[in-house]
């Protein structure tokens, strides 16, 4: 594989979007960066190119229809190809069940499940055009498979995306496409309630909250040909919260 | 980009040929040196010679539970209680019907394929623990834990033990900063079925319910297992990395 790599990141602005982008960098990608808000984009750019990469930004909302194409045509004219995708960017607004309303729902499963899934029919849609191979990485959580209260949306969206993901593998197996999960468990960032760092030795069996660098070297394997095998799987990465 | 396995020690178990010695290639060729294992002694040197300086090949029949223990004391003393990683790779399979299965076979697998790794684990995570390296330890488990074989009884629950093996051992070693994962292969070209792909018909059927549409190589299994090794997956412990080209989605 000769040159840089292309990647598309998602809610690339901060968290674990932000740690993903600063990974892939540092091991040979130049990325397509989106995000609503350019200031948080402006600093994951700089992350980026203090790695050694380069980084278009590409400030949008990830529920406008037209925004899907508009991220594979920037990869396209800045950098000539795209060769993966990761869909990170999710939203979670905290409700009892009976307390979550029409526009909870929306904002939630439109950011966290249609936005992906358009995500994908674009990408794919140029790799299977051209006849390339491609992969994608969506940023599922442990919640696609453990319940916790209070979430019934990001928890529904993210077994949708896990759905999906498998899915999609099926569909593109025989297309030389991967697509595969990373379903972090607590992950250390910006929107971490300070309550699950003082608890984390407790109720982590690691001992203490993930790293959104740690997130990037999963998805940084996945998309690499030492993955070539590996499709229609999630690889949770959660400390071992998931073992108890 | 290869992990970064320098200056470590690894031990790979059935190490002189299928995934094993896959594995102990492509961790030595991320800078581990390895201590390979297997009752396959022509094999063992073969790789050996392959390795080069800096790995060892140790003769073993870990059927047996004294040669599990003399495993890891001889590693031990061979890298003064070093040890940063275990691959348990040794597995036997055994065809024979569900209801004709011989005590001889459904023993002799359980041994190899469970007993094994639990014992060769014991004592590298109490090693681990002793010397306050935060090692990882790969489980070879197999798709075969959550689909079963036709035939393959003992295999097949020796596989599935595996997955609570490594979930266990995972589990109580994490407060040690000590990961146990496992990789999840689907049908991987070994000795194992060799005699199966001599019948292209029956085999290629067989790819077909394959979404990948094709077999792995053992290297390919052996680049997963380079990874959970690693230090890349910092937060994954009691993982099963399922590597199967799509098989067991539908």
């Amino acid at each position: 594989m000769g040159g840089r790599q292309v990647a598309i990141v998602t809610g690339a602005g901060q968290g674990i979007g932000k740690g993903i982008a600063r990974t892939l960098a540092e091991r040979g990608y130049d990325l397509v960066i989106t995000s609503r808000t350019e200031r948080d984009l402006d600093g994951t750019r700089q992350s980026v190119e203090e790695a050694g990469g380069a980084a278009t930004i590409v400030v949008a909302d990830l529920k406008d229809p037209g925004t899907a194409s508009r991220l594979v045509e920037s990869a396209l004219t800045r950098f000539g190809r795209v060769d993966g995708l990761v869909n990170n960017a999710a939203v979670n607004i905290f409700a009892p069940f009976l307390d979550q309303t029409d526009s909870n729902l929306d904002e939630m499963i439109e950011t966290n499940l249609t936005a992906p899934f358009f995500l994908c029919q674009a990408v794919a849609n140029h790799w299977i055009e051209k006849g390339l191979p491609g992969a994608i990485v969506n940023i599922s959580s442990a919640e696609d498979t453990i319940a916790y209260p209070e979430q019934v949306p990001y928890a529904s969206s993210k077994g949708g995306l896990l759905s999906m993901t498998k899915v999609l593998a099926l569909e593109w197996g025989p297309l030389g496409i991967r697509v595969n999960a990373v379903s972090p468990g607590s992950i250390d960032t910006e929107m971490t309630p300070e309550v699950y760092r003082r608890q984390a030795s407790r109720l982590m069996p690691i001992g203490r909250l993930g790293k959104p660098e740690e997130i990037g070297s999963c998805v940084h394997f996945l998309l690499s040909d030492d993955a070539a095998f590996v499709t229609g799987t999630s690889l949770y990465a959660d400390g071992g919260y998931m073992l108890q | 980009m290869s992990a970064d396995l320098a200056g470590k020690n690894a031990i790979v178990t059935g190490a002189a040929s299928g995934i094993g010695r896959a594995a102990a290639l492509r961790l030595a060729a991320d800078g581990a040196n390895t201590f390979c294992v297997d009752r396959d002694e022509e094999g063992l040197a073969q790789v050996v010679g392959i390795l080069g300086e800096g790995h060892t090949g140790f003769a073993a029949d870990l059927g047996l539970a004294s040669s599990c223990r003399e495993v890891v004391a001889a590693s031990r003393r061979h890298w003064h209680d070093r040890i940063h990683i275990l691959v348990n790779a040794a597995a036997i399979l055994i065809r024979e019907p569900t209801l004709q299965h011989s005590r001889a076979a459904w023993n002799l697998t359980l041994d190899i394929n469970l007993k094994a790794p639990f014992l060769i684990s014991q004592e590298v995570v109490a090693t681990m623990i002793e010397t306050g390296i935060r090692g990882s330890i790969v489980n070879v488990g197999s798709v075969e834990a959550v689909l079963p074989g036709r035939g393959h009884v003992a295999y097949t629950a020796s596989k599935g033990a595996i997955t609570m093996l490594t979930r266990s051992a995972a589990f109580e070693a994490a407060p040690h900063g000590i990961r146990v994962n496992a990789v999840a292969p689907g049908v991987v070209a070994t000795g194992m079925n060799a005699d199966l792909r001599e019948d292209p018909e029956s085999w290629s059927e067989m790819l077909a319910g394959i979404p990948m549409g094709r077999h792995a190589e053992p290297e390919e299994i052996a680049a997963v297992i380079a990874f959970l090794a690693s230090d890349e997956p910092s937060f994954v412990t009691g993982e099963i990395l399922t590597s199967d080209g799509g098989w067991t989605l539908h």
